[in-house]
């Protein structure tokens, strides 16, 4: 795998300052930048595989938002939601240090990057939505929080694993190989010895989930923009996808057959999907 | 020496908007300074001192508040308030590497800072306050409303430079090239050929608004938590010695260095203010 780098840079929420985490990849005065962006309870390292084949081209920065990975937790959990993240985004977007970027948004990711891409003189010069689009029906947003903000206990790495394979199977295409990572991934370690998810359970709120509507945003959005669509997806809907398709920024769409939410972004045909769209718009 | 132009889009009220900054020194350096203007002013008030601290390897970094030298002007007038400030300079601090910095703010621009300084966490090493504390005189702020926002037009130099010589006449020491440059960095020439002040006339919205009463910030002094100088003209209407005493016993318990002679607000032009302030970063 390419070299990476961790690093952190703060960031204002509201009235505190956190430390924010992201990885780097690629030559460092390289002006092709790729900001890439996780979803709701996932972290930067999702994006490991497809910053390693962007780093030759690209430089690319996979953020940890407040509440995961190595970033802060915000000590009040009430302001996890997208007045932080767009603020917290446009701080990644400043720090980037370059005009214009590629924005690579994973389910939540995608949503940020759709709220910001929307705004007049968004520095975003492609958007990439990794099984994400402006209407999220909420049977699946249901589907996806099911074990959201648990905050369960494992006594070994493996057991631990074992569950996340098991809560979040509609991820993929995956390996073996790809699960132990992915797993991994999404894991801490307590003082105790204890296994458990590396995000702040304090994220989950008890909002009653309804229906995500941003149609709204959509004619706004100027910036060519690609759509990863896993074909079995609960809450990007095929008429979702017809009408991203057609309207606004008139999405590219991949299809990723026989895949949930979200394809993992591991397989090289997801990867070169994006490297070559990015490609042609940097 | 030269600045280099440098700028950014800044997430702000209505989308992103050009956060313009003049970048001098070694991008590289270790040490990183912000200087920030006062209300109607911009970056190039910073010339001299800049320079100075370039040359003794720091980077320093003088940005055009929102509406005001080269940045965006906003759409609408109610942008320009100190949530929009404070969110542009937070992603300024981003943009320029998004470690912990040093800060001299001047009147606005120190008033922006300490409610940075006093965030939690917050990324200032060490504070300069010119002629600005946590507490402001109603005289000095009816003063502004006084000449603030007009939009004027000038046919000559000469012309505007009696016009900003009258509102500005306290600030200083200045000699009388210092005076020509404070002036010229004052102005911008319309398409017309006609001159004005360098800045939007709408941020002086909320002058026009409300009636000017003293503005108490004192619950955010026992906040900052970082070194503080405090610059001060004995003859300043804003910034009373009272306030002064108060800033040194109280909180960060801030050094004072009194000017005098000169009103609101010291220019920064100076040897001794700019040696004072160079001892004060480096101590």
């Amino acid at each position: 795998m390419a070299a990476y780098t961790d690093k952190t840079f703060k960031a204002l929420a509201i009235d505190a300052y956190i430390a924010v985490a992201y990885r780097e990849w690629g030559a460092a005065d390289n002006p092709n930048v790729a900001l890439c962006v996780h979803g709701l309870s996932r972290n930067g390292n999702d994006f490991d595989d497809l910053a390693a084949a962007l780093a030759p081209d690209w430089r690319v920065l996979a953020i940890d938002m407040p509440g995961r990975g190595r970033s802060d937790w915000l000590d009040d959990k009430s302001r996890y939601g997208y007045a932080v993240y767009d603020s917290v985004a446009a701080h990644f977007l400043a720090h980037a240090n370059v005009d214009r970027v590629a924005w690579i948004g994973t389910s939540m990711g995608g949503i940020i990057g759709m709220r910001l891409a929307a705004k007049a003189g968004a520095p975003i010069k492609a958007l990439v939505l990794n099984d994400i689009g402006p209407f999220i029906p909420a049977s699946g947003r249901r589907d996806n929080q099911a074990n959201f903000g648990k905050d369960p206990r494992f006594a070994t790495e493996a057991e631990a694993i074992a569950y996340i394979r098991e809560t979040r199977s509609a991820f993929g295409p995956f390996s073996d190989k790809d699960w132990q990572k992915f797993g991994r991934d999404s894991l801490r370690q307590l003082d105790d010895g204890q296994w458990t998810l590396h995000y702040d359970p304090g994220l989950a709120s008890n909002a009653p989930i309804v229906d995500t509507d941003n149609w709204e945003l959509w004619p706004r959005i100027t910036a060519p923009t690609l759509t990863i669509w896993g074909t079995d997806s609960k809450l990007l809907l095929a008429d979702t996808v017809d009408r991203m398709a057609k309207t606004g920024p008139k999405s590219a769409v991949y299809a990723v057959p026989g895949v949930g939410h979200c394809p993992g972004l591991t397989q090289p045909d997801q990867i070169d999907a994006i490297k070559n769209f990015i490609g042609a718009h940097r | 020496m030269a600045p280099r132009s440098r700028s950014f889009q800044s997430l702000g009220p209505e989308g992103f908007h050009k956060i313009h900054y003049w970048e001098w020194g070694p991008a590289d350096s270790e040490r990183t300074v912000i200087c920030v203007h006062g209300l109607t002013r911009n970056g190039r008030d910073f010339d001299d001192l800049a320079a100075v601290l370039a040359g003794r390897g720091w980077r320093v970094v003088a940005p055009d508040i929102v509406g005001r030298g080269r940045s965006d002007w906003l759409l609408g007038e109610r942008g320009y308030d100190f949530p929009t400030y404070i969110s542009d300079m937070s992603q300024l601090i981003a943009r320029l590497g998004g470690k912990d910095v040093y800060w001299v703010g001047t009147s606005m621009g120190g008033i922006i800072s300490q409610f940075i300084a006093a965030g939690r966490n917050a990324p200032i090493k060490r504070l300069v306050l010119n002629d600005i504390g946590p507490f402001l005189d109603q005289a000095g702020l009816a003063r502004i409303k006084g000449y603030v926002g007009g939009d004027p037009s000038y046919a000559s130099f000469d012309e505007a430079k009696a016009a900003v010589d009258k509102v500005t006449g306290k600030f200083g020491p200045m000699d009388a090239d210092e005076r020509r440059r404070f002036v010229e960095v004052s102005l911008r020439t319309r398409a017309n050929g006609a001159i004005t002040m360098n800045y939007d006339p709408k941020l002086a919205w909320s002058f026009k608004a409300n009636e000017p009463v003293d503005v108490d910030l004192w619950f955010l002094w026992p906040a900052i938590q970082c070194p503080v100088l405090v610059l001060r003209g004995a003859e300043s209407d804003l910034l009373s010695a009272a306030t002064a005493a108060r800033m040194r016993t109280e909180g960060p318990k801030a050094e004072e260095y009194v000017l005098a002679g000169v009103g609101h607000a010291p220019a920064l032009m100076s040897q001794g203010e700019i040696d004072r302030i160079t001892t004060f970063l480096e101590g």
